[in-house]
């Protein structure tokens, strides 16, 4: 399988109050296959949202290099889309215009856009709110239609940073088993950042474990195997393992610190 | 519905208030009759119907208070926009200005007279510059914090997407600060409508709201000055009412703020 995204030895400081320098991420190495659903899991601190920021364009790591598609990524760019954890969509335009706004950026224009747009959102399950403004959609529905501007600018990889984690607990099962399905049927690749054990399992093909600060990947789970069910003992001695895994990297990090 | 009745009965009861109020001052005082909203009312009429008043009619004074005001403001916008979103967006040139700006708000429009007789003299130049100075700082500080408030996260989908530059602008960032934009630019419009009267009172031409209500000062016309006075409360009354008002509903309405 090809490699999507690579992270290559990326180390990071940050420039935190009085010129303190905060060590974030030290010389961390992994690549997203195609077609993979990666979850990046590990406590407050550990650097994902950095990791994530470096792939999208938004910030440099100090050292080491990302790749995308064998490309070093040095910009900003709209095949590196980014579902963010906070509102994103633009609130003075309908759901709509803001999925145009990001079609017309990827070649596709008048009726071709439209007919794009309506793929987009019933993709997502908001057929029929195109017209809406955004303050007129519940909090999931919004990240919904985050998402279909995500397809929408890059259709191939989405960096999506805890996009589920202002919402409740119901309405975020429900939004990761929608986002599971739209995984399976459109073949993108997915780097999904998150806190919740169990949220990762439901929905990675792929775990992987960051350490408290500096991050540094710990463990990587395949399963592409694995039962998900929340019942099936799979999934049960999977969460033991990385709980376990967790109480045992976070302890040694915190007294370095 | 409801509201706007309460409105006009507020504005009745004010007005009863008026009428009692001039009876009982004609009365005790005694000197000069104070008018009622009725004599005002008539010299309105009078006035309005094109009676020639202080060399002008009323229209003519009107206009010319008017056209002062807004070459006054849209030089303070044109100046004070841009400025906003220069000092917004770039760190430096806001340290650079801010205490001259934070000077410039603290100085009350009236305080210019001087300056503005110095560099203009007497005339409509120095009423225009007044207002000028008088509508910058709320513009420039209104329009800085909109800049500077708008989320990271906007910024960020805009690089996303790759928009042109001008595309970002329109589409992006205008939209993001006009809620704040309106805002400045209202408290401006009002700050001038304020200074700019008293500009005509002082360093203005012999024509105008402001002249004319000092004149009718020096000639004892009361009437005619409160006629005047009714005058620029409706002027600025209407201008929040059917201007910004709708304007900042229909914005805030966009955003979802008040759907």
């Amino acid at each position: 399988m090809s490699k999507v995204l690579s992270f290559d030895a990326i180390s990071h400081w940050y420039k935190a109050e009085r010129k303190r320098k905060v060590h974030a991420l030290d010389s961390v190495s992994f690549s997203l296959e195609k077609g993979s659903f990666t979850c990046l899991l590990g406590p407050s601190g550990s650097g994902k949202s950095s990791l994530l920021n470096m792939a999208a364009g938004f910030i440099r790591p100090t050292h080491g290099q990302i790749s995308f598609n064998g490309q070093p990524v040095t910009t900003v760019s709209r095949e590196r889309a980014v579902v963010f954890q906070e509102e994103s969509l633009f609130p003075w335009m309908r759901v709509i215009d803001n999925l145009l706004l990001a079609l017309g950026q990827s070649g596709h224009n008048g009726s071709d856009a439209a007919r794009e747009a309506g793929r987009l959102l019933d993709l997502v399950g908001l057929k029929g709110f195109d017209q809406a403004y955004p303050s007129e959609l519940s909090m999931g529905m919004r990240q919904k239609a985050a998402i279909a501007r995500g397809l929408a600018l890059s259709g191939s990889l989405l960096l999506m940073d805890e996009p589920f984690s202002a919402l409740d607990e119901r309405s975020r099962d429900r939004l990761d088993q929608e986002l599971a399905d739209l995984w399976k049927r459109e073949n993108i690749t997915i780097l999904f950042i998150t806190h919740s054990i169990e949220e990762a399992i439901r929905l990675g093909s792929e775990i992987l474990l960051l350490s408290a600060r500096p991050g540094r990947l710990v463990k990587r789970w395949d399963l592409r195997e694995a039962q998900k069910k929340l019942d099936s003992p799979d999934f049960l001695t999977l969460k033991k393992e990385i709980i376990r895994s967790m109480e045992l990297c976070c302890p040694s990090c915190r007294e370095r610190d | 519905m409801k509201r706007s009745l309460l409105s006009v009965a507020g504005i009745l009861f004010f007005l009863l208030l008026w009428a009692l109020g001039a009876r009982l001052v004609s009365h005790y005082r005694g000197t000069v009759p104070f008018p009622g909203p009725l004599d005002v009312l008539i010299r309105l009429k009078a006035l309005s119907a094109g009676e020639s008043i202080y060399g002008h009619t009323l229209w003519e004074h009107l206009a010319s208070s008017l056209s002062l005001w807004f070459k006054g403001l849209l030089t303070g916008l044109l100046v004070g926009i841009p400025l906003g979103i220069g000092t917004g967006r770039f760190e430096t040139l806001r340290h650079l200005l801010l205490p001259l700006l934070s000077i410039l708000q603290v100085i009350p429009g009236m305080a210019w007279i001087p300056v503005a007789l110095l560099f203009f003299g007497v005339g409509s130049g120095a009423t225009v510059f007044m207002i000028t100075m008088t509508a910058l700082p709320p513009v420039v500080f209104n329009t800085q914090a909109a800049v500077r408030d708008i989320p990271v996260v906007f910024r960020r989908v805009a690089a996303m997407m790759e928009l042109s530059p001008l595309t970002s602008l329109w589409r992006i960032y205008l939209p993001a600060v006009s809620p704040g934009l309106v805002t400045g630019i209202r408290l401006g419009f009002a700050a001038a409508w304020r200074v700019l009267i008293a500009a005509e009172m002082i360093v203005g031409t012999n024509q105008g709201l402001g002249f004319s209500i000092l004149q009718a000062r020096w000639t004892r016309d009361f009437t005619s000055a409160l006629a005047f006075i009714c005058l620029i409360a409706l002027f600025g009354l209407a201008f929040e009412k059917f201007l910004f008002e709708p304007l900042e509903r229909s914005l805030r309405i966009k955003r979802g703020l008040n759907g």
